[in-house]
């Protein structure tokens, strides 16, 4: 499949955007800016890039604590994601939520929950009403390998297949579910070969090659699209940071860093573009300047803005 | 035998209906061979019977509806070979209390919020209050009650009785039970007798140094009439009558808890002047309980002067021992007819309560006749002066 | 028949919820049920029975043993605009799909803002020796879960208009059907569609003695000792509260204002039951009308048993709520 070059470009953005909130999030926390945690997505940005960017409009996305540069793909702004992380009233959760459970439904994005992969069934009911509506789109659920250990997995996965729902789902395989890693979560060498267990199409990917990403989860949301029932896609990649700020994650063998450092999913990406002209220099300093601005201004936002009063504290608990 | 039940096909199933007997009566029928076809809107199948022997007692026919539960048929033992097992004794479990016992709690004296609370609105005094409730307890209902001041809940405030008041419960009953009490009553106009005191009084007050009332005016007249009329004055000792020679005249005086009768002795000698420093002595006395114990016994006739309480008529009950006792009623203004014409005179009624024993009607009112004579026409100016 | 101008009909508490379940589905397209078994076999008590024939498999759906996806896709579909209605075949195999019905549906409108309008139905309820999984009373753990209702209608005309207000209602709601009552209860009621308020309990019976505040299959208990205690001269009020949560305060303490004395029946476990909540609000926001103290009648802190004398003797009977009335009548 070819990609445009447009693609390509606002896929580089939108890498390099979640790059920089990313790290000035981690600057924060470790300055004690921020009352609660941040959950690092630093060097995934191609997985989360990648298949958010196979998504079209009115498709729906549920995503976990990490997946902060998908949201961004998918239209949240680095003010909101700031403003979430402040726990300032201009967040999209009004200051309730924390660090990346916010979304927004009227972009089809869920606001998670810790309990993983609760939203996997959740993005399976919105298929089933894009189904139930004749509505020609998908649902896009991820979550990470040790996730998909726990009984919602199974039972949603199950669920879709035995429906031939319209969903596509992402499993973020970066190796450590907190301290554990993969071989302690499953005996099972790829996530992805589960699929067969639910007579699903099962695919392994590059989690670190951004265009790679691309092409498979395209192909899946479409076949989706299409009728032709769900995919279970494994992104393979390295969670370069801790499980959250404060861990150090010393349990993380420095050689393995050292052989994901050198796969980074921007660095790569960068490299390929600048390889088949699609960015020169020029391109490159302005977006970063667009994006060094853009993050700058959302920190501000984020300050500047107010925390919500205590005396709305028991406002919203139910709907009207 | 063994009975062949409907069984419950559900857990909300309650009836069932019969489909089909597959064997009838009278068969043979083996251990969980089929029986009869059922169905309940849930699920058709059939009943295996629950023994080896002879199908008897159809109790339910095709299409009868039948509740779960209902014996349907029965199956007669084949043979007795196997002993009876006997009445299967059914064990009550005593589970876990789900109703946790309530430790009977000390309610005596237990005030509840809502008894506090209506207690203060209402100010009623909580100690007055008797409780009807477990252990004594007072209740709202105790206290709405208690503020009608109905029945249980009501304590009424409690007060012992004085000896002297004993006394007078005795002697009134005594003297209720021995006499024939009659009252007769007649009037008197003591329009005189007033001016004469309204003259005198002020003088007499400073002479004497207490004010001068009705009663000596009114005792004057009573011995008199007594003399007249000595069987008032008279004792009744087993059956005979004793004439007695002294007027001994009780004077009845209102003490807080109760009467006391001081007599005054030898009352036909004294004068007006006399009778009303007598009579002022042993009342001032009686008050402040200074009288000697002789001086309430002995009396042979009394006065009581319920008038000064306001009474219009009262029925005195006689002094035991006594055979009549009169009283002073309120003296007030009243029309009444002299000579055909309408007057406004100080009358006041005079009850006489005498035992009809010894003193028939006549005798009674003769005395009281004389005595309105005597108090309407007697000069008692001579003795002020 | 007609009664009063209104069309009745008489029915058993169970119909009356395929009632409800049926005239929502007509009224609103949005509305769709989903469940074990509940679409060709007409579910395991046959409450949706010939629902799939009248409105066809996109709006009932059979689906896979999976509670907690079910409660996930529910979910999912309720956000997106979908009012779905879903059984758990057993209330006691709610808690499988414990975690999404907690944790997602109670939590999403509070921190996104986001309604989740749907509505889970569990028959709930012992007294038929199905055992411990089978007779379970959950309301608790739901009732104590901000963001959720949960309503437990005792009669037939509650069970028909509570429904129809959960499907209505934009909340997450939980709706205990008692199971024990499913073909015991018979009662006339509207034809009609016509909703009863989630939040509002009912005065079943005025008295002036003494209050019993119950709710579910304890109703007609509840009723039953009300009436033999009328007979020993005491005057029984009893209040339904048809909705645990939220608790209906105001009727709550105008009963125990007008009588002083509360006595709480209730068939889950005894403690930390919702008649605890009851208890304690009682105590807090009526404490100076009490002339008795506020007591519970409860299941016995056990898992329900299965053997018949096992099974009555941890259940509140009418012979204990009489006897608690006596009780506190005489106190």
């Amino acid at each position: 499949m070819k990609i445009s070059n447009e693609q390509l470009l606002d896929m580089y953005y939108h890498m390099k955007l979640g790059r920089a909130v990313e790290h000035n999030l981690e600057l924060l926390y470790r300055q004690g800016q921020l009352p609660g945690a941040i959950y690092s997505g630093i060097g995934q940005e191609a997985t989360y890039v990648g298949a958010a960017s196979a998504l079209e409009d009115g498709d729906a996305l549920a995503t976990t604590h990490r997946d902060m540069a998908a949201l961004l793909v998918r239209g949240i702004t680095p003010k909101e994601v700031m403003a979430q992380h402040f726990g300032k009233v201009t967040s999209p959760t009004k200051g309730r939520g924390e660090d990346n459970y916010l979304g927004n439904l009227s972009l089809g994005i869920f606001t998670s929950v810790s309990m993983l992969p609760d939203l996997y069934p959740v993005a399976t009911g919105a298929a089933l009403y894009f189904r139930h509506k004749r509505k020609n789109n998908v649902a896009m659920a991820f979550c990470g390998e040790g996730a998909s250990v726990r009984g919602d997995f199974h039972e949603t996965l199950n669920w879709a297949s035995v429906f031939n729902l319209p969903v596509v789902f992402m499993v973020v395989n970066n190796q450590f579910a907190y301290s554990t890693p993969t071989i302690k979560e499953m005996k099972i060498a790829n996530v992805a070969d589960r699929a067969v267990c639910y007579s699903m199409e099962g695919r392994v990917v590059d989690g670190n090659n951004v265009n790679e990403v691309f092409q498979v989860t395209k192909a899946a949301v479409d076949k989706a699209r299409n009728g032709n029932g769900p995919t279970l896609i494994e992104a393979k990649t390295m969670r370069m940071k801790g499980h959250a700020g404060h861990d150090p994650a010393d349990y993380v063998p420095e050689q393995l860093l050292d052989e994901w450092v050198r796969k980074d999913p921007l660095m790569r990406f960068e490299n390929y573009l600048k390889e088949h002209n699609n960015l020169n220099e020029e391109r490159k300093s302005k977006l970063e300047k667009e994006i060094e601005d853009l993050v700058s201004e959302a920190i501000s936002f984020a300050k500047e803005s107010p925390y919500p009063e205590a005396s709305t504290l028991t406002t919203g608990v139910y709907s009207d | 035998m063994t009975d062949l039940v409907m069984p419950r096909l559900g857990e909300t199933v309650t009836e069932g209906v019969i489909v089909k007997w597959l064997k009838k009566e009278g068969d043979f029928v083996n251990n969980e061979e089929p029986v009869v076809e059922i169905s309940t809107d849930k699920i058709e199948t059939d009943i295996p019977s629950p023994a080896e022997g002879t199908l008897q007692n159809i109790e339910a026919q095709e299409g009868a509806k039948v509740t779960v539960g209902q014996v349907i048929a029965q199956i007669s033992d084949f043979a007795k070979a196997t002993p009876d097992k006997g009445e299967a004794k059914e064990t009550v479990v005593k589970a876990v209390a789900k109703v946790i016992p309530q430790k009977k709690p000390e309610v005596k004296g237990v005030i509840s919020p809502l008894v506090r609370k209506l207690a203060k609105e209402k100010g009623i005094n909580l100690a007055e209050v008797k409780g009807s409730g477990a252990g004594g307890r007072i209740t709202k209902d105790d206290l709405l009650k208690r503020e009608k001041g109905v029945g249980a809940g009501f304590i009424p405030a409690r007060k012992a009785l004085s000896i002297s008041r004993q006394q007078e419960m005795q002697n009134l009953l005594k003297s209720q039970k021995s006499s024939a009490h009659v009252t007769a009553i007649n009037e008197a106009d003591f329009t005189s007798i007033d001016k004469l005191r309204s003259q005198y009084k002020e003088i007499f007050k400073q002479k004497e140094g207490f004010s001068l009332t009705f009663l000596p005016f009114f005792a004057k007249s009573v011995i008199q009439v007594l003399q007249k009329i000595p069987v008032f004055n008279a004792e009744l000792a087993d059956s005979e009558l004793i004439f007695k020679p002294h007027v001994n005249l009780g004077i009845a005086v209102a003490l807080p808890d109760g009467l006391i009768v001081p007599v005054i002795k030898q009352a036909e000698t004294l004068s007006l002047v006399g009778l009303a420093r007598a009579i002022n002595d042993v009342a001032a006395r009686a008050r402040s309980s200074k009288l000697k114990p002789d001086e309430v016994h002995e009396g042979t006739f009394s006065i009581t002067n319920n008038g000064s309480f306001g009474s219009l008529i009262q029925t005195p009950i006689i002094v035991p021992g006594q055979l009549a006792i009169l009283s002073l009623e309120a003296i007030n203004k009243r029309v009444v007819v002299i000579d055909d014409a309408i007057a406004i005179r100080k009358m006041a009624y005079l009850p006489l309560t005498y035992d009809h024993r010894i003193i028939d009607g006549s005798v009674a009112s003769t005395f009281l006749v004389e005595l309105k004579k005597g108090i309407e026409t007697a000069d008692f100016s001579a003795e002020l002066r | 028949m007609t009664e009063a101008g209104v069309q009745v009909k008489e029915v058993t508490y169970l119909q009356a919820i395929t009632d409800a379940l049926a005239l929502e589905m007509e009224r609103d397209e949005n509305v769709m049920l989903m469940g074990e078994d509940i679409g060709v076999y007409g579910g395991a008590f046959k409450v949706t029975k010939g629902l799939l024939e009248k409105f066809g498999a996109e709006r009932v759906i059979d689906t896979p043993l999976a509670e907690s996806a079910l409660m996930g896709v529910a979910i999912g579909a309720a956000l997106m605009g979908m009012r779905p209605v879903v059984e758990v075949q057993y209330a006691d195999f709610i808690h499988c799909g414990w975690d999404q019905l907690v944790n997602v549906a109670a939590k999403m409108h509070y921190r996104s803002g986001d309604a989740v309008p749907m509505v889970v139905r569990g028959p709930s309820g012992a007294g038929l020796r199905a055992g411990a999984f089978h007779s379970q009373s959950p309301e608790t753990y739901f009732a104590h879960t901000p963001g959720l209702k949960v309503v437990v209608p005792g009669t037939p005309y509650d069970a028909k208009g509570l429904l129809i207000s959960a499907i209505r209602d934009n909340n997450p709601v939980i709706f205990f059907e008692h199971k024990y009552l499913y073909r015991r209860l018979k009662d006339k009621i509207p034809e009609s569609d016509y909703a009863v308020e989630i939040g509002k309990a009912g005065v079943l019976r005025q008295g002036n003695d003494l209050s019993v505040i119950t709710y579910g299959a304890m109703v007609s208990k509840v009723l039953e000792a009300a009436a033999a205690a009328a007979k020993e001269n005491i005057s029984v009020e009893v209040l339904d509260l048809r909705t645990i949560s939220p608790l209906d305060w105001p009727a709550i303490i105008n009963t125990v204002k007008k009588t002083g004395k509360a006595i709480v029946v209730y068939e889950a476990n005894y403690s930390f039951g919702a008649g605890a909540e009851v208890c304690a609000g009682i105590a807090e926001r009526a404490f100076e009308f009490l002339d008795g103290p506020v007591v519970r009648i409860a299941s016995a802190d056990t898992p329900v048993p299965y053997s018949p004398p096992l099974e009555d003797a941890y259940l509140p009977q009418v012979e204990d709520i009489s006897a608690k009335i006596k009780e506190l009548a005489a106190y």
